[in-house]
């Protein structure tokens, strides 16, 4: 059997994208929960107390640091052991992901906040608006246009990142991957080349929008 | 929030008062230190501004001409003295506050407008959407109402073709004077502008400066910090000459300050600009 | 000192163990490519012994509903998913029967050989039913109950360079999958062999193919099959280092648990389970050539 007539069989393609939604849904889960985490920790990272930046900073160097890897280890295997908290290992993913992105994009939205120039908030204050009325009209929207490239990018490594899943036993897209060419590997030898590639394919069509998007915003915006 | 009282009643001072009507800003005894500095920037300086007037403030950089139009707006915290809108006190100091702006409430910040040097309009709004966002906002005017004062604003300035025009595809020029407009469609009683050309390309100084002419012949009252000598001769009411934070030298003759100043101070001032003048066409 | 304090102090020093230990065992593996040393399963999980996930106790198990077993999804004709998307496989046969004599269904986790050990310590399954050779090792942080199969290394190499001798491979590059038997084996007693080693048995026949390696070992199971459908192998060495058998695996002190296997475990010995299962999941891969009483251990008894 070819790879083609592999890629051909009924079953093949339909297990590889219900592998792949469950990379989308832990990716997409993860993104969508990096954003509040990411803005408290933004706006928690800007603010004058000593004590709430170095514990920003120790989370932020923390994840930085940690392989994502080890980290999905701990919170996989440690937590169960350490206080019997069993996540299970999508749950183990999504978590790690979160915290992940969530100090990322926190350290995204620091650098946003305070690219801000004062300027604009002396004219807020001048012109009468109030604090919510400064953020919500002003600093916020101006702040999201200047990160929004940088997240988007972000999420792409979120997406990427999600194959490590595989090493706790998620039966993502790469697992599915390998239970085919396990099935198959005696009917067809070359089912690995072909398997990788299209999995290759299948996160290359996620990607790569989000990162023609990103570039797209970029340029967009650049001139603010 | 500064509760309003009158400010003549209690006041004893040397400043005399002529007018039966209100002064459109009194600034009285104003002190101000930036946290970690040894001496104030701004010290005892007392001063006002009738209504339909334009004064000057002078002095050499470093003098504080900026932080005294930026406390005036609240914009920085001052320890002593008063800010009064015709009488009514808007600001008091307090002794402990050196960071932070002035805890003023909304409604009291609309009565002063602001420009700034740098182009400060908001990126994420087009020209009229920056004139119209705080009339709409703060002062709860109707949209449609509130965008055909922008309009004829920009009339005003000649700029009402650019209405739909995003900030950064305008000239610092026309970015000043769309400012202005949004400073004006508030009605401030008292316009601060503070050297709003020194940033500008010399050709589009002018186009700004004929506006603030303009704006002083309709009566406009302001205060104006700027470095066009000639330009302050022109528009001038009143004048400060302001060192290390305090005033040394003040006149009601503007034509006589420039051309024959009295004070050794102001001499000395305005010799110094001849001089830079002198150095700058050798 | 008190009694508190010392428990304090005992919870404290687990903790920290546990979170080195998994830092440790996942740096290895996210920063070390496939030559270098890692440590395997059986010095990875030293804190296996001191975890705070306490298993399922049979009656949790029965009123949950499920018995949540660990399997290969990738190691046909063990455990793997077939065309359908279904478990299937030698010990995912021995897995349903062990559920449907529970009253209760299977719910399955796709395990790599490197975390079985971890899955049991971390109470992430109830049981193991992966392939998985019991090793004195092993045995230190798992209980084994009675053993359904046994299997010994076997060595499998491209025809043109057959490996039928461990001699041979002095000072050649042998393909091992990380935390089996293999691995320790060979570290063990022959140091002079350069070990390439893969997380995935799908990754590790890659390397057999492309000829990044000479020879592949692992069970003799294992190879025999590979072997007969790949053309141009053939396994050189059919019996390594001593008979193992193959046993499953409970968390640390699950009595209760392991007592009901060791019981069913006889139990089906009566009905000759395992020779049927080997009919239906082993033979056609495995065909005439090996003799099922090689590999089936029935009644939990290995003569």
């Amino acid at each position: 059997m070819s790879g083609v007539e592999l890629l051909m069989q009924p079953s093949v393609m339909p297990r590889l994208l219900s592998g792949l939604w469950v990379t989308v849904w832990i990716a997409a889960v993860s993104v969508a929960g990096s954003i509040p985490v990411g803005l408290v920790t933004g706006w928690l990272m800007t603010r004058r107390n000593v004590v709430v930046r170095f514990l920003m900073r120790l989370y932020l160097d923390f994840i930085r640091i940690m392989p994502q890897l080890a980290l999905l280890f701990i919170a996989f295997y440690g937590f169960a052991r350490l206080w019997n908290w069993n996540l299970d290992a999508t749950g183990a993913c999504v978590l790690v992901f979160i915290l992940w992105g969530g100090a990322e994009l926190g350290d995204l939205v620091r650098a946003a906040l305070q690219s801000i120039p004062a300027s604009q908030y002396d004219s807020a204050y001048v012109l009468g608006f109030n604090t919510w009325q400064t953020y919500t009209r002003l600093i916020i929207p101006l702040a999201l246009r200047r990160m929004l490239p940088a997240s988007v990018n972000l999420a792409t490594r979120i997406v990427k990142t999600t194959s490590l899943a595989v090493l706790l036993g998620v039966v993502e897209v790469v697992k599915v991957g390998q239970q085919i060419i396990d099935v198959y590997r005696f009917r067809c030898p070359d089912g690995a080349l072909w398997i990788y590639g299209a999995i290759f394919l299948m996160y290359f069509f996620i990607c790569w929008p989000l990162s023609l998007l990103a570039r797209h915003l970029e340029r967009k915006w650049s001139h603010d | 929030m500064t509760e309003a009282r009158n400010v003549s009643a209690a006041q004893t001072d040397a400043v005399a008062q002529t007018d039966a009507v209100q002064p459109a800003l009194s600034v009285r005894h104003l002190t101000k230190t930036y946290p970690h500095a040894d001496r104030p920037v701004l010290n005892d300086v007392s001063f006002d501004v009738p209504k339909g007037k334009v004064l000057v403030v002078l002095g050499p950089s470093g003098s504080g001409k900026s932080t005294l139009l930026r406390a005036i707006a609240g914009l920085e915290p001052i320890q002593s003295g008063t800010i009064a809108l015709r009488g009514e006190v808007i600001d008091e100091g307090k002794p402990g506050r050196l960071t932070g702006r002035s805890k003023r409430a909304s409604a009291l910040r609309t009565r002063i407008g602001m420009v700034f040097q740098s182009y400060d309009l908001f990126p994420n709004k087009t020209v009229l959407g920056n004139i119209t966002m705080a009339p709409t906002l703060v002062l709860k005017r109707k949209p449609a109402e509130a965008r055909e004062e922008a309009m004829q604003l920009l009339e005003r300035v000649h700029l009402a073709d650019r209405a739909n025009a995003w900030p950064h595809e305008l000239s610092g020029g026309q970015r000043q004077r769309v400012a202005i407009c949004r400073a004006l469609i508030e009605h401030p009683e008292v316009l601060l502008l503070d050297e709003i050309t020194a940033a500008l390309d010399p050709e589009m100084v002018r186009e700004v400066l004929d506006v603030v002419l303009e704006l002083a012949d309709n009566g406009q009252t302001m205060v104006l910090v700027t470095h066009e000598m000639r330009f302050a001769e022109a528009i001038a009411d009143r004048v400060l000459l302001l060192e290390d934070g305090a005033i040394v030298d003040s006149s009601d003759d503007p034509e006589g300050f420039f051309t024959n100043p009295q004070s050794e101070r102001a001499k000395q001032f305005l010799g110094s600009f001849e001089y830079k003048r002198h150095e700058a066409t050798a | 000192m008190s009694p508190t304090f010392a428990t304090r102090m005992r919870k404290a020093t687990r903790a920290v163990t546990a979170l080195a230990t998994a830092a440790i065992m996942a740096l290895g593996l996210a920063a070390c490519g496939p030559q270098a040393e890692v440590p395997s399963d059986s010095s990875s999980s030293a804190s296996g012994t001191t975890s705070n996930a306490q298993a399922r106790t049979l009656d949790e198990i029965k009123s949950s509903g499920v018995l949540k077993v660990a399997v290969f999804s990738d190691k046909a004709p063990f455990g793997y998913v077939d065309d359908q998307g279904n478990y299937a496989g030698y010990d995912v046969v021995f897995a349903e029967r062990l559920a449907k004599d529970l009253g209760v269904k299977p719910e399955y986790t796709s395990v790599d050989p490197a975390a079985r050990v971890d899955v049991l310590t971390s109470n992430k399954v109830d049981v193991v039913l992966a392939n998985f050779t019991v090793t004195d090792d092993r045995k230190e942080k798992v209980d084994f109950a009675d053993p359904y199969m046994k299997v010994s290394l076997g060595v499998v190499s491209p025809d043109g360079a057959e490996i039928t001798d461990v001699s041979q491979l002095d000072g050649k590059t042998l393909i091992v999958a990380k935390g089996t038997t293999a691995e320790t084996y060979f570290e063990k007693n022959y140091p002079n062999i350069t070990l390439q080693k893969y997380d995935q048995y799908a990754d590790a026949y890659n390397a057999l193919l492309d000829g990044r390696g000479d020879a592949f070992s692992t069970d003799n199971t294992e190879v025999l099959a590979w072997a007969k459908s790949n053309k141009g192998f053939t396994v050189g060495i059919t019996k390594l280092g001593d008979a193992q058998t193959i046993a499953p695996a409970v968390q640390k002190g699950n009595t209760e648990l392991l007592d009901f296997i060791n019981s069913e475990i006889k139990q089906l010995g009566t009905e000759n389970f395992f020779h049927d299962d080997y009919k239906q999941t082993l033979e056609p891969v495995y065909g005439d050539d090996v003799s099922p009483d090689d590999i089936v251990v029935e009644g939990g008894v290995v003569d």
